[in-house]
Formats: structure tokens, C-alpha cells, sequence
């Protein structure tokens, strides 16, 4: 904000001095500018204040930093290919403490890894909902304090606190906020295709036979199902299920392929319709024009990745330091406008741009917020569990 | 007896055999030449596969949590799980791929063995160098040549052979590709060096004998080069039935290998001894392979894959 003040600043002012240079204006230049000066400087004051009343950046107690410092390593284990390279960069540049990254590529990975070695030696995860409610099960997090986390204290909305899994948000700080849905090309998809903004789209577009990808997670795909006919994200209804399963089948010879990250396929072409992170359209977005979002209108899985510590972390102090830098408004900003997805967090969703605030997905409604679900137990465990493998098993067959 | 010949010395069979060699030396001769070798199989292979058999006989609660108790659970829904239909096909593949590469590898190791001369070497290099990348890398190399806007789409289409790009990627025939490319160096390496131990005179001595090529090639070079090919058969063929790389990036995870199942388990179902029961089996399996192969081929096989 400084800079862009700074800059803002500077500029009337070389424009007065280059006018001030005729001769006309050379008797009133000095007072003329003076007030002009005065009046930019007290209006970028007073805007500058009421940001900093709003928005600033809580710094976390002495005692936290110094510890941080002394530990000097943090042990990154998240996603890969995923944030800004420069959140990374400039937390190592700002506290001078160096970062150490792992990647997964999918929520089960860590979770196998994590269930085999309860003690991995990371500080800092990124499990999405069902992670983290895979891993507090398992009893692997540890309780954050709260006081190093000021940031977190300040920004997290107050909806948050009431999540079944982690009330009052104790084990995990959400970063951000997702929802699946789909991206299409305008070159080969009618925008005016009356299924369009549904999930029917997707699973029966039956003329975009091998144009069509679906993400590689049991999960999601058939709670996405469960949604377009109208029943919970979670069922663990056989009948129900089985709805899904014959709709699953009936869709797999339009799907090109199941995959997680089907960026290339999307950019060049190759796929017209493809089942994502509704956040990730808009990260397709910036590298081809053509590319749309779409938040299906049944509603879907509404989740959030949140930042977690293990047990076993070595470098704790250092952790609480990331989180409490990634909720700073202006980092969190920074990062949701990077990836795309709906913020979770008082002053980024009032900073990122007007653009970004019209993509589909990044600040829903109300209304539509009530039709989602998060994802629980039921889908999780028992039979939800079992059926859901077994349809997944059989269509991949 | 004249001095100069001295009695024979009895070699450690015979002394064995006599009882002049009692067991205590042995012991501490078997840890010098063999202790590093049987501290290598314990270590990383014994110990792996122990784990993950016990593993399999154990249950699992709500999450995946890996409860330590004994079960034979696993093992009963194995077998009514209806997995049957999956292993066939995995060795479907797995037999094809060995085939496709016998087909492919004949040929070529015959002809660089006999008529490489000074070249030889060099062809050889260039079927190993590829094999030198990771695997994976040359999948992806695989996936940019042969996509829909890849390079020989777009040639053929410049060409204007093609109206509209053949889709090939994420189809049954492009894993069928895939593992054929995959293996091919493991099939053609052992074959080469069996080629490279048959002596020439034999064909000629079958030649002045009046065999017809067709003869010659059944009577003595298929029989002399049968440890090679058995022996790329179980480094073609083993692993390709527990592959999953190739199915989930070039077939679009459409196809269910057996790999893929035992992956499948531990990660999205997470369940960890069902996965370990799963592997158990695979591997069970592919020892039952190897048995036959080793017992039909002897130790020529053996020999040859190392």
C-alpha cells in the first residue's frame, strides 16, 4: 500500500513542476503547489489511516519471533505446483528463516504417510476439510496457541468457528476457501447452452464424447453426482448411490480421462469440459481467454485448506510464524489472488480486485453458500465409505 | 611312489563327505563370504515384504486407523471381492506386453548381433541411453508425441494425410503402447547378449547341412537362445503386471490394473492392510510366474537377467 501511495504521491507533483516550469504559472507556483501538495497529501493520509485502521498486519509476540529465529528451518509439506513461488521467497527474505518444501499431490498421499509414521518431522500442512478431519482422527495435530496467531484471531470470519470438525478453528487456520465446479472453452462450448450452469453440463453432455476430463477423487465425483440428483454431498444411502454409480457409467465413455491436475489438456485445447476447483478456472483463465467457470447451481462441496501443525513438528515457533504471515491481510490477499479461490478472511475479501470478484466461485452468495455442504463422516466412514469404493472400483474397471 | 607326486588333495567335498571337516569352521566361513550378501536381502527385501504381509493380516478402523490386531478379513473379502476380473486383465496386459516385446526384440537383437559388426556397440547404447531417464519423464515425452495437437498428429495432419487429429492418448491401445515402450530395453538386452554367445559356425554347419532358414532358426537359435528370452520374460512381464504409472497417465486412470487397485487401497479408500493383502496376493502371484519360468528355462534364465 506504501508504494502505491509513494507513487500515487509523486506523481502530481512532477506534473506541477513541469507546468511550473511556463511562465504564465511562475508567480503562483510556489503557493499554488503548496496547497495542492497539502491537499493530495492530507487525502492519501487520511485513506492510508482507514486502511491501517481496517487492515493491518498484527505482528506476533517477541517471544514467538525470537524462538522462530532460533530455530531458523521451517518443513513445508503442501501441494505442489500450487502457490505463488514469492509467498515462499519473501517469507524467507522477511524473517531470514529458511524453508524446506515437500510436495503431495493428493489428500491420501500424506494421509498414508502420516498413518504409517505418526511422527513425520513437518511443520506446516496443507490438508484440505477431509484431510484435516482424516488426520485429527488419527489424532496427529497439534493444538495451535492462539496467541502467536493475532492475525488469524482478527481476520477469521466468525461462521468458521462453528465447523463441526474444529470448533473455534484450534487444530487448523483456513487459508482460503474452495467449491468444485467446472471450466469450459467458449471456442467449442455454447455459452448459451441451456444446461449450462448445471452439473447436467458435465456429467450428460453427451455430444462432448473424449472432450471431457473429471478429477481423479472418489469423493468428489460422486458427491458432485449425489448433488446434480438432488441428494446430500454425504449420503451413504445404497439407492441413492447406486443412482450415482449408473450415471457415472453412463458418463465414462464421453470422459477423456480422470485427472487431478488436467491444466495441459485444458490449455491446449484438448479438453473442452473439465471438472475442477472452481478457483482453478480462473487460474486457466489467465493463460487462455477462452476458458470460463462455472459454480454449478445444485450446489457442491464447500471446503477449506487450512494450515495445520503436526505432533511431531521440530520447528513449532517457526510454524506459528507462517500462519500468522500467510493470515496477513496483504499475503492472503496476494496469495487468493494467485490461486483463484474464494477467500476466507475478513480483509482479503474486501481487497482483491472488482475483477476478481466476479468470477464464478469467488465470493458466493449467501443462498448459494446454504446449498453446499462440507463433508463429514458419513461419506468418510462405514458404508458411505465402502460404497463409495466399490462404485469407484467398478467404473474404473 | 616317486616323492615328486604327492597324494591328491582331497577337495571340501570329499572332506566333507569323509567327516575330517567338523562344522565348527564353517560357521564363521559362511559369515565372511556371505554375511554382506544375506545382511543386503534382510535388510531390503525380507524386511519390506514381512512388513507388508503383516500388515495385511491386520484390521483397520474408522479413518484408516491401523488397529493391531489379528484378522483374516482381508484376505476372505479378496477373494469375493470380485477383484478376479482386474488380475485377468492385468495379465492380459502383461502377457501382450512380453509378446509385443519378444516380437520386436527378436528381430532386432538377431540383427545387431550378426550383422552390427564395429556398430554394435553403438546400437546397443542407443536402446540402453533412453532407459537412463526416469520413467516416468519418458512417459510424459511419450504423452507430448503422441497427444492430439502432438508432434505426429501435426505432422501428419500438415502432411495432409489426416482431416482431423486421431485420438490415441487415454485408449486401451495407448497403454498397450505405453508398455511396450516402457519395457522394451529388458527384453532386448538379454536377448542380445544370448545372440551375442552363439557361436556363427553353427549356422553355418546347419547351412552346409541343408536346413532351410526356417529349420535353422527352430533347431538352433531359438533353443540356444531360450535362457535370453526367458529371462527378459521376467523382466518384462513381472513388472509390467504391477504397473500403475502407465495406465493412470496414458490410458486417463480409465483402466484398472492390478497396480492400481493395491495404489487405490492405500490411498482413497485408506485402507492400509486391505492395499497390504492386495499386494500380498499380487505378489504371491507373480512368485508363482517366476517359478514356472525359471522351472521350465533352468538356470539359463537366471543366469541371463543378471
Amino acid at each position: 500500500m506504501s508504494i502505491i501511495l509513494a507513487k500515487w504521491g509523486e506523481q502530481p507533483n512532477n506534473y506541477f513542476n513541469f507546468k511550473g516550469d511556463c511562465t504564465m504559472y511562475s508567480i503562483f507556483k510556489v503557493s499554488k503547489l503548496k496547497v495542492l501538495c497539502f491537499c493530495l497529501y492530507l487525502f492519501f493520509a487520511m485513506t492510508a489511516f482507514s486502511w491501517a485502521v481496517e487492515f493491518k498486519d498484527y505482528a506476533v509476540p517477541e517471544e514467538c519471533l525470537k524462538q522462530a529465529q532460533k530455530e531458523g528451518t521451517l518443513n513445508i509439506y503442501d501441494w505442489a505446483e500450487w502457490w505463488p513461488e514469492e509467498i515462499y521467497t519473501n517469507f524467507e527474505k522477511q524473517y531470514g528463516i529458511k524453508i524446506i518444501r515437500d510436495n503431495y499431490a493428493s489428500d491420501d498421499e500424506y494421509v498414508a504417510k502420516f498413518k504409517l509414521n505418526p511422527n513425520c518431522p513437518y511443520d506446516i500442512m496443507l490438508p484440505s476439510t477431509r484431510g484435516m478431519i482424516q488426520l485429527k482422527a488419527l489424532d496427529i495435530l497439534q493444538k495451535l496457541n492462539k496467541e502467536w496467531l493475532p492475525n488469524a484471531v482478527q481476520y477469521l470470519p466468525e461462521k468458521n468457528k462453528k465447523v463441526w470438525y474444529d470448533v473455534d478453528n484450534n487444530y487448523g487456520i483456513p487459508t482460503d476457501r474452495f467449491f468444485y465446479g467446472y471450466s469450459y472453452n467458449t471456442k467449442y462450448v455454447n455459452s448459451n447452452d441451456p444446461r449450462m450452469g448445471s452439473w447436467a453440463l458435465l456429467y450428460e453432455g453427451k455430444e462432448f464424447k473424449g472432450r471431457i476430463t473429471m478429477l481423479d477423487e472418489m469423493f468428489v465425483v460422486i458427491g458432485n453426482g449425489l448433488k446434480y440428483l438432488g441428494y446430500s454431498y454425504n449420503s451413504d444411502n445404497e439407492q441413492e448411490l447406486m443412482q450415482v454409480r449408473d450415471l457415472l457409467l453412463k458418463q465414462k465413455p464421453q470422459v477423456m480421462a480422470y485427472d487431478s491436475w488436467p491444466k495441459r489438456l485444458v490449455l491446449e485445447e484438448e479438453a473442452w469440459l473439465s471438472n475442477c476447483w472452481v478457483g482453478d478456472s480462473y487460474f486457466y483463465f489467465q493463460e487462455l481467454n477462452t476458458i470460463r467457470g462455472v459454480l454449478p447451481k445444485e450446489g457442491t462441496e464447500n471446503g477449506v485448506d487450512p494450515l495445520v501443525i503436526p505432533k511431531g513438528a521440530p520447528h513449532p515457533a517457526a510454524a506459528h510464524l507462517w500462519i500468522n504471515y500467510i493470515m496477513s491481510p496483504k499475503v492472503n490477499t496476494e496469495l487468493i489472488m494467485g490461486i483463484g479461490y474464494s477467500p476466507n478472511h475478513k480483509a482479503s475479501q474486501e481487497m482483491v480486485s472488482e475483477d476478481f470478484k466476479k468470477w464464478p466461485g469467488t465470493i458466493p452468495s449467501r443462498e448459494y453458500l446454504e446449498k453446499c455442504e462440507t463433508i463429514n463422516e458419513k461419506a468418510m466412514t462405514g458404508k458411505g465409505l465402502e460404497l463409495r469404493s466399490k462404485i469407484w472400483e467398478e467404473l474404473k474397471k | 611312489m616317486p616323492d615328486h607326486i604327492k597324494p591328491l588333495e582331497k577337495d571340501s567335498k570329499v572332506r566333507k563327505l569323509s567327516g575330517e571337516q567338523t562344522g565348527k569352521s564353517l560357521v564363521p566361513e559362511l559369515v565372511k563370504y556371505l554375511g554382506p550378501i544375506i545382511l543386503v536381502q534382510l535388510v531390503f527385501v525380507l524386511a519390506p515384504l514381512a512388513i507388508i504381509l503383516l500388515f495385511s493380516l491386520l484390521k483397520t478402523g474408522a479413518y484408516g486407523k491401523i488397529i493391531y490386531a489379528f484378522t483374516l478379513d482381508n484376505y476372505v473379502k479378496l477373494i469375493d471381492g470380485g477383484y478376479g476380473m482386474v488380475f485377468l486383465k492385468s495379465f492380459f496386459y502383461a502377457v501382450q506386453t512380453n509378446f509385443m516385446c519378444i516380437l520386436i526384440s527378436y528381430p532386432l537383437a538377431y540383427y545387431i548381433a550378426r550383422y552390427g559388426k564395429r556398430w554394435k556397440m553403438f546400437f546397443i547404447f542407443m536402446i540402453i541411453i533412453p532407459s537412463w531417464t526416469a520413467y516416468i519423464v519418458r512417459l510424459y515425452a511419450l504423452k507430448t508425441l503422441v497427444g492430439s495437437n502432438g508432434l505426429i498428429n501435426s505432422w501428419l495432419m500438415g502432411f495432409g494425410l489426416i482431416d482431423a487429429p486421431i485420438q490415441f492418448l487415454y485408449t486401451p491401445l495407448a497403454v498397450s503402447v505405453g508398455l511396450v515402450y516402457t519395457w522394451l530395453p529388458f527384453m532386448v538386452l538379454p536377448l542380445f547378449a544370448a545372440m551375442e554367445g552363439l557361436d556363427s559356425s553353427m549356422w553355418e554347419a546347419a547351412e552346409d547341412l541343408g536346413a532351410t532358414p526356417f529349420r535353422r532358426f527352430v533347431r538352433i537359435t531359438l533353443p540356444l537362445t531360450r535362457g535370453g528370452l526367458l529371462a527378459g520374460t521376467i523382466l518384462v512381464m513381472i513388472p509390467a503386471l504391477g504397473d500403475w504409472l502407465v495406465p493412470h497417465l496414458l490410458g486417463g486412470s480409465k483402466v484398472m490394473m492390478a497396480g492400481m487397485v493395491v495404489a487405490h487401497k492405500f490411498t482413497t479408500t485408506g485402507d492400509i492392510p486391505a492395499g497390504s493383502c492386495m499386494a500380498t496376493a499380487l505378489a504371491s502371484i507373480l512368485l508363482l510366474v517366476l517359478y514356472f519360468v525359471i522351472k521350465w528355462g533352468g538356470r539359463e534364465a537366471l543366469e541371463q537377467s543378471l
